[in-house]
């Protein structure tokens, strides 16, 4: 018998999702505790060579480990934009951020190519001391996966063009975005640990 | 993703304010603060652009855990020098 009353359901509170793959969060799981090795034995080899140390960071420029910062930060903020206007509709737009974030990143290589070049000119390497071997690891390390993250930004800004991030097959662009914000996070780690703390 | 340009230049700022400290670094608590700018940038990214604010998954929970944890490692080792 139909009592008259009828049933209606309401949502509860929306929960946001975990952007992106899962696979791409482990993946960025085992690059940060790769990172975070590196960072723990960097910094133990330093309180054991304090001096070493202590000279070897005086030959750094701290400028162009600032720019290289303010530099990653604005193409992380440039990816957020371009995530936004997809979002809202607008991937050619989504596609040019994408394509500044590019350039902020291309400002990165750039900046650390020439520290490389000028501790190079001044006869430091790779096998110089404790230092330099742990400066160039994580550094050029670091220096890689900016470049593989170049790749990728370059690669959804193409996908962005062509509008081949509809809504709700967005998961690629956010994986995307995700690996280009860790790439981001670890140097601003890495940029107190090696430039600033003395 | 809302006033992501405030958390920019929040971001900007504090990267310029722990750079400000670098001369004066040597003092552990300088190290300290320096470390916690450090942290709190990481989570000002991991919440904001990564967008796992309000996202009630493991992936926050240790995303959130990682920077305090490496930061104060980080400073207990260098409390050894």
């Amino acid at each position: 018998m139909d009592s008259g009353i009828t049933t209606q359901t309401f949502p509860l509170a929306q929960e946001k999702n975990l952007p992106g793959d899962l696979a791409m969060w482990m993946f960025i799981a085992a690059e940060l505790s790769v990172f975070a090795l590196l960072f723990l034995l960097f910094t133990v080899l330093r309180v054991n060579n304090a001096e070493l140390f202590q000279a070897g960071q005086q030959t750094l420029h701290p400028t162009a480990g600032l720019i290289n910062t303010v530099a990653l930060l604005s193409a992380s903020w440039f990816v957020v934009q371009a995530v936004i206007h997809n979002r809202n509709n607008q991937p050619r737009d989504a596609a040019l951020w994408m394509v500044t974030a590019v350039l902020a990143a291309a400002v990165y290589v750039g900046v650390k190519c020439w520290e490389y070049w000028q501790l190079g000119a001044a006869g430091y390497d790779l096998d110089s001391n404790t230092f330099y071997t742990g400066y160039f690891l994580i550094t050029g390390f670091h220096l890689l996966h900016v470049v593989l993250g170049m790749v990728i930004l370059v690669f959804m800004a193409l996908k962005l063009w062509q509008q081949r991030y509809p809504v709700g097959k967005t998961s690629g662009l956010e994986s995307g975005a995700c690996y280009w914000h860790m790439v981001d996070l670890v140097w601003i780690l890495l940029f107190p640990l090696i430039y600033v703390i003395r | 993703m809302k006033h992501t340009h405030w958390i920019w230049t929040l971001l900007i700022a504090i990267t310029l304010a722990s750079f400000a400290l670098t001369e004066d670094s040597s003092h552990p608590w300088v190290t300290g603060v320096i470390l916690l700018l450090t942290s709190l940038k990481g989570t000002l990214i991991i919440d904001s652009f990564m967008e796992l604010h309000g996202v009630n998954h493991w992936v926050r929970k240790s995303m959130h855990l990682y920077c305090p944890l490496l930061t104060v490692s980080i400073w207990g080792i260098l409390q050894f020098q």
